[in-house]
């Protein structure tokens, strides 16, 4: 277990490291030996830096929606309703779903033109529909919704099971102090969430870091690289460009930065005792 | 379960009315994507918000289960279920047997062991994808390959590509460890004093109190096989002969759509595709959903 532990988790990586310093197609052997020169690439070529550019913004706005709607969400789940699991469960719904296939799909309502039903709305209000599959600001705003969408109800589910181990005598200490409702959420919930708070931030990063599905199956990447995250970008270069060493190059960094907040992350969700 | 104090009518109101709003819109593209599939595609292209349903008989999904253009679909669900069996069988194995060793066990090394397997989590396995690619595509001695792994295919194409790739399930270990740790000592020690051993002990005592954390288990497992799109695609996405259920749907969906340029997009039918690649999942998560927050609950985050 051991020995298939390190050959299929941690061997690739290495793997990955040595690609990393060559120029190689594959199916030439040996690779050509490049050393940085990929990193070099991905350091001063423009086309990388709109890669990494949109990896960030849309990492950070899909973690900003997913959080602060999870956390909103979540407090509202808490409260005694009717019918709560009806809602927990439809929050939850479309994370059990395949995304390649849903991002496609996504495509019925921003396309074609006149009948999606984002259209359809925009000419009820009176406005003049938007070719949204030609425009280098709508297609990476679609991305990122769709995104939110599929992902939010991990945050909503996490949110509420930090909630539900809050201590109820907390509440009722809080109460008999006379705290009103505000007062409770503000000095007994906000600071005991912290500790989920901070796992959600960081598993929701590193999830939101890894955007791929609608720009591989929807948008591929266009119009004008707008799309073309990195996990996407990694993917084009090893298997439609046949460039390895540039593949694996951004790989590793990626790869860096996610096991860093990993790694952070690690030292919060040990094993009790 | 907390309910602090008594809520004020017009806050009921308000949670009531935000959540069922927000609700909707979460639902609003699946449930347009179910109607869709009993509408006529005539009827479907004068609907502009929600397609009102017209023909209520299975034709489209009938069409998607005959449909061998990608690969018979039906095949592709049989394979991603016995796919999904051998993942969810060995992840078991792997986790009871690992979690008895390192939570009841005591030798040299072992919670710096642990710790280790626990590293596992860090590493993305989507970025893992391309360097797993080449290993097995250099496998030596597979696929006409030499010693050096050069010359031939490797597993690339092949059937055992996709199941020998991720059997050790680190979170499922995690997970069942922290379980037998929560269960008393006692119940195994009156077992030996009965003359069971190790095996039996964790058979029949252990397993039975297990059942909770291995069905989130089978859950998890079951949807990331089920939805698994990208492995496939790079590593037997040229054999049509074994390509798992998403692949195949996600192909069918793009090949009805590219039929546009000779006529309209058969919408009613892509979203058959589509529902038909969700509807499993989402029974097996409505079905087993006590288990699976139950499951998440005992990941156990500690500040």
């Amino acid at each position: 277990m051991l020995l298939y532990f390190l050959l299929f988790t941690w061997m690739p990586i290495l793997v990955m490291a040595a690609i990393s310093l060559t120029e190689w197609n594959i199916v030439q052997w040996p690779p050509t030996f490049v050393g940085l020169d990929n990193y070099v690439s991905i350091v001063t070529d423009p086309y990388y830096h709109k890669v990494v550019r949109n990896t960030v913004v849309f990492g950070l706005s899909v973690l900003v929606l997913e959080m602060g709607t999870g956390f909103t969400i979540a407090n509202l789940l808490n409260e005694k309703l009717k019918g709560r699991a009806i809602y927990r469960t439809v929050w939850y719904l479309p994370v059990v779903i395949s995304g390649a296939v849903l991002a496609q799909v996504l495509l019925v309502f921003i396309y074609p033109a006149r009948f999606g039903a984002f259209n359809s709305l925009l000419i009820a209000l009176g406005f003049e529909p938007v070719i949204w599959t030609r425009s280098d600001f709508w297609m990476p705003f679609w991305v990122v919704m769709f995104s939110f969408w599929r992902g939010v109800g991990r945050s909503v589910i996490f949110f509420l099971a930090g909630l539900q181990s809050v201590d109820p005598a907390l509440y009722e200490a809080g109460q008999v102090d006379g705290a009103d409702r505000w007062r409770l959420f503000r000095h007994i919930t906000i600071p005991q969430l912290a500790p989920v708070t901070f796992f959600v931030f960081v598993t929701t990063l590193v999830g939101s870091l890894q955007i791929w599905e609608a720009p591989l199956v929807l948008t591929f990447g266009g119009p004008n690289n707008s799309t073309r995250t990195m996990v996407y970008s990694m993917y084009s270069d090893a298997f439609g460009n046949l460039t390895m060493g540039m593949a694996a190059a951004q790989s590793m960094l990626l790869m860096i930065v996610l096991i860093v907040l990993s790694g952070i992350n690690l030292r919060y969700v040990r094993p009790r005792g | 379960m907390t309910a602090i104090g008594r809520r004020p009518a017009w806050l009921s109101f308000g949670i009531y009315a935000v959540l069922t709003v927000t609700s909707l819109v979460i639902l609003y593209p699946l449930a347009f994507m179910l109607l869709a599939t009993f509408t006529s595609t005539e009827r479907y292209y004068q609907t502009a918000f929600f397609p009102i349903p017209d023909t209520f008989d299975l034709h489209n999904y009938t069409a998607i289960l005959t449909d061998c253009s990608q690969g018979c679909i039906t095949y592709s669900i049989g394979l991603t279920a016995v796919r999904a069996v051998w993942y969810i069988g060995w992840a078991m194995l792997v986790s009871v047997l690992g979690g008895y060793v390192f939570a009841r066990l005591t030798f040299p090394l072992k919670n710096a062991l642990f710790l280790f397997f626990l590293t596992g989590l860090m590493v993305p396995p989507l970025l893992t994808t391309l360097p797993l690619y080449i290993m097995l595509a250099r496998f030596p001695l597979v696929g006409e390959n030499d010693v050096w792994g050069q010359g031939g295919h490797g597993f690339v194409n092949d059937w055992p590509a996709l199941g020998i790739v991720g059997l050790v399930n680190v979170i499922a270990l995690f997970l069942v460890k922290q379980n037998y740790e929560m269960i008393p000592g006692d119940y195994e020690e009156a077992a030996r004093v009965d003359g069971a051993g190790t095996l039996r002990a964790i058979f029949q005592i252990y397993l039975p109190m297990l059942k909770p954390v291995l069905t989130a288990v089978a859950i998890l497992e079951f949807v990331a096989v089920w939805n698994d799109y990208l492995w496939p695609l790079i590593i037997v996405g040229g054999n049509k002969d074994i390509t798992p259920v998403a692949l195949t749907v996600q192909r069918l969906i793009y090949a009805y759509t590219q039929r546009q340029a000779e006529t309209v997009a058969d919408f009613p039918l892509i979203f058959a595709a589509a529902t038909l690649m969700s509807v499993p999942t989402i029974l097996v998560y409505l079905g087993l959903q006590r288990y699976f927050v139950q499951g998440l609950v005992g990941v156990g985050i500690k500040g």
